[in-house]
């Protein structure tokens, strides 16, 4: 009986150990990477949703083999960038801020539009607050002179609010992680802001020979691309430490 | 009411097009702008996996894993390895014409390529493989204008299909956004 009783203690400690196993797998199997905030391309899921400059396109990739287009709608004119944030897709355009809700993958279903003046706006969320840049007088944008850091109040997502503003100089792509809130700006610098009071950005830092177009902040690290190359830093400490840099080469 | 719909829809449509439609009577006759680079849909049917490249003008990043992603705009993708920060190595340069955009799942790469979605495999990074392409998927993308505003050479897709845009002088030009 107690040999039974071992050998029953063996088997589950057994299985146990082969269910991390299988979670790990599926841990990996689940494996998304990371965009910077001016991605078209976003992944949830069996899902891929693409923005061109006029519609949110979802593709079925459950089998990466034979990707399915399931469905396309249009949004409206200028769309630039898509940044998938808890079921919800924030798509920044030319005059406007999109949530749109994917619980059905299939039917993305438009919760609210945020229309801003005419200016170019990557956003990125997290917790009850999308970070939005507004830039005007270079390439593509507008020659307006508007440069400003918003922050929305997503916790009612069908009506979101501006509940802060910053300005800035030429702001490009933006990242945010736990209190940290980097913005490119462009050949400005790079700027660091404290957020934790959400609504008041307090910058902390400015790199001014760092020129800056697109962030991925990582748990510690962060990636920068600008026009001068690829610059790595470690945020962990104030002011950020950089440890690596490739040069671009004409 | 519907003739006031139908005058709004009207000034709405006219007012859409002005964006890219002839404007001749302001059109300069030597002005800097953008002209439209074309290749034909058979070249850009074309990925390789290149020895690793210098950045030119690095563009939009992707990290998965411990490999790092840099854009470079409309012609592909450096692959670093990244497992220390402190010194990315480069690993390969992967040409996808006019490509913008990857994302990536499960050893899955994804990108765009001429309105193309392409699905790559990446398991091994040193040896990329092509497993599916899903044709005219996003057609309408950022490269049927410059990336600049001003004044530009109309894209005329007879020629192929745009795959990037170069500075030049134009004489007449016939758009502008």
């Amino acid at each position: 009986m107690k040999k039974i009783g071992i050998f029953l203690l063996a088997t589950l400690l057994l299985s146990a150990c082969g269910m991390q196993d299988s979670n790990m797998d599926t841990m990996r199997s689940n494996n998304v990477g990371q965009a910077g905030s001016l991605a078209r391309f976003a992944i949830d899921g069996n899902r891929l949703y693409v923005v061109d400059k006029t519609s949110l396109i979802t593709i079925d990739i459950s089998t990466p083999n034979e990707p399915k287009k399931t469905h396309q709608t249009n949004i409206g004119l200028g769309i630039e960038t898509i940044f998938p944030y808890q079921n919800k897709l924030f798509i920044g355009s030319e005059d406007a801020v999109y949530i749109y809700d994917f619980s059905n993958p299939d039917r993305p279903e438009l919760l609210s539009r945020y229309q801003h003046i005419t200016a170019c706006d990557p956003v990125v969320a997290q917790g009850n607050y999308a970070y939005v840049t507004l830039r005007s007088g270079s390439g593509r944008c507008p020659r307006r002179n508007i440069n400003v850091l918003e922050v929305l109040d997503i916790s009612n997502p069908r009506n979101p609010q501006v509940v802060g503003s910053v300005n800035m100089l030429n702001p490009h792509g933006l990242g945010v992680n736990g209190n940290n809130l980097f913005v490119c700006e462009g050949n400005f610098g790079l700027k660091r802001f404290d957020i934790s009071n959400p609504t008041q950005p307090q910058q902390i830092e400015f790199l001014q020979d760092v020129a800056s177009f697109d962030v991925i902040p990582r748990s510690q690290t962060l990636v920068v691309t600008g026009k001068n190359g690829l610059y790595q830093f470690d945020y962990s400490q104030i002011p950020m430490q950089q440890l690596s840099f490739i040069s671009v080469q004409q | 009411m519907k003739k006031r719909l139908f005058q709004v829809f009207c000034v709405s449509v006219s007012l859409f097009f002005s964006c890219n439609k002839p404007e001749s009577k302001l059109a300069p006759d030597e002005v800097e702008g953008y002209k439209p680079i074309y290749a034909s849909r058979n070249s850009t049917n074309q990925i390789s996996q290149l020895s690793p490249k210098p950045l030119k003008n690095p563009g939009k990043i992707y990290v998965y894993g411990n490999f790092l992603f840099v854009g470079e705009k409309g012609k592909g993708v450096h692959i670093f390895n990244n497992t220390n920060p402190s010194n990315p190595v480069p690993l390969s340069f992967l040409e996808i014409p006019a490509n913008s955009d990857i994302a990536i799942k499960n050893d899955y790469l994804y990108a765009d390529s001429a309105g193309d979605l392409l699905v790559m495999n990446i398991s091994n990074p040193n040896q990329v493989t092509l497993v599916s392409r899903l044709e005219n998927v996003t057609p309408n993308t950022n490269f049927q204008i410059p990336p600049e505003r001003g004044f530009f050479e109309c894209v005329d897709n007879s020629k192929g299909i745009v795959v990037a845009w170069e500075k030049t002088i134009l004489r007449k030009p016939k758009c502008r956004y």
